[in-house]
């Protein structure tokens, strides 16, 4: 039997405000109207309340719904993807990516860089996991409409567009399937991890197509101050594969056991 | 999915709530707002997942918390804050802006030593003064586990203390 607390929490209290109380909360009203310290409280929340809603009456008036600041970045990331001659060399690596890969990189689109942005959404922090200090954003764009990635299924012809904030000098993408299959994104080729520009929110020069293949990978971004060997990630991805699918924790980014910054995804594609 | 009217209805009743407390947890206006719209766009593709086993209310507060959190561990914390901070001594808006950056810090802290349960058990224990009921409720895990997870806790917490005390005296 749960026994009465000597004040009402926050939950409580906002249970009581909305006056969505259960039946446990019977007593809050009276201990409210009898408690100083809670009816001041009570009064403090109202006030905020009633100011929020004053200033932003609907979710549209927060003014980030429509082509905020924050929700066409990854246009640059595509136009970066498309105008930097060496996507034209990745396009090929993409081809070879098309077998073994369930990322093709963006080949250029037929007209220009700038498609309409009907409806464009925004959903911030869950598109970021990280560990460590970096920072790296997964942005998805479907249909000409982009959304923060939160674990929602994926679908052939999706675009992953990244942008990243950090203070080391070198990235490496990979991913990595339950088989153990080991996959080098980013940097398409090389042995080892890319150079890359320090500094907050800038986009990677890369975006990637999904195909058509159906299956769920780990994706990382590894941040590091030295290159880190393609050939070690690969080996350290395909003995940890295991263990990443059998984890259960959705709420915790998945690491590899690699001394380095670490964003994680996990990418579930379905049929569309 | 949510039809468009029933979205603005639940963002007039909750939509303070949850300002409110990402605010707290935040401690930046900007963030807070664009928690706000976050959280409401996952309750509008999550809402046919919500069972009505638990009050919308507690389900928006776990929905909240975990969002926030996210936001926390995603940022770079300390020395961004402490920028902010300067920036933002003048600010009247937050009561006091020392303590704000030194809560987030704090949760960032946390984020860094416990994982993502632990640490919105905490929040909801010290923070939002819940009781191990409630704490279960919010979280959808029985009285017992909450009390389980708050002892480990306690028992990690010590352990971490003793670490850093040890290496302390090492170093002096």
């Amino acid at each position: 039997m749960s026994t009465v607390p000597e004040h009402p929490s926050r939950l409580v209290l906002d249970e009581y405000l909305a006056g969505t109380l259960s039946e446990g909360g019977q007593w809050v009203p009276a201990h409210v109207e009898s408690c100083e310290q809670c009816l001041s409280r009570v009064r403090a929340m109202k006030k905020d309340y009633d100011g929020f809603l004053q200033r932003h009456p609907t979710p549209d008036s927060l003014g980030l719904t429509q082509a905020g600041a924050a929700t066409t970045w990854w246009l640059s990331a595509l136009a970066a993807a498309v105008r930097a001659p060496r996507s034209y060399l990745l396009l090929g690596a993409g081809a070879v990516a098309v077998a073994v890969c369930v990322m093709l990189i963006l080949p250029p689109p037929d007209k220009g860089v700038s498609p309409p942005l009907p409806g464009v959404q925004r959903t911030g922090g869950e598109g970021i996991r990280m560990k460590g200090d970096s920072v790296m954003e997964l942005a998805v764009v479907r249909n000409g409409k982009s959304f923060s990635f939160d674990a929602q299924p994926l679908t052939e012809g999706d675009i992953l567009a990244f942008r990243y904030s950090t203070d080391l000098g070198y990235l490496l993408v990979v991913s990595v399937e339950e088989s153990g299959k080991f996959n080098q994104l980013w940097p398409a080729a090389g042995d080892g991890s890319g150079a890359i520009a320090k500094g907050e929110k800038l986009e990677l020069d890369q975006a990637f197509r999904l195909d058509d293949s159906l299956h769920t990978e780990f994706v990382f971004a590894l941040f590091s101050e030295r290159p880190l060997s393609v050939h070690s990630v690969g080996e350290t991805a395909s003995g940890a594969a295991r263990s990443l699918f059998e984890a259960g924790a959705e709420d915790e980014p998945a690491r590899l056991p690699i001394d380095c910054d670490q964003v994680s995804w996990k990418l579930r594609k379905v049929q569309p | 999915m949510l039809s468009d009217e029933r979205l603005a209805d639940l963002y007039r009743q909750y939509g303070p709530v949850v300002y409110r407390r990402a605010l707290a947890i935040l401690a930046d206006e900007e963030d807070a707002r664009e928690a706000v719209q976050d959280v409401f766009l996952t309750v509008q593709r999550k809402w046919s997942s919500f069972r009505g086993e638990s009050s919308p209310m507690t389900w928006i507060y776990r929905v909240a918390t975990n969002h926030c959190l996210n936001r926390i561990r995603a940022r770079r914390t300390r020395a961004r804050a402490m920028s902010e901070l300067r920036e933002r001594e003048s600010d009247s808006r937050l009561p006091d802006p020392a303590a704000a950056v030194e809560r987030r810090e704090l949760v960032g802290r946390l984020l860094r030593h416990f994982d993502t349960r632990k640490v919105q058990i905490l929040v909801h224990r010290f923070y939002d003064d819940m009781t191990q009921e409630e704490i279960g409720r919010v979280l959808g895990i029985s009285e017992r586990a909450v009390r389980k997870a708050l002892k480990k806790i306690m028992e990690e917490a010590r352990i971490q203390v003793g670490v850093l005390t040890s290496t302390l005296r090492e170093e002096s």
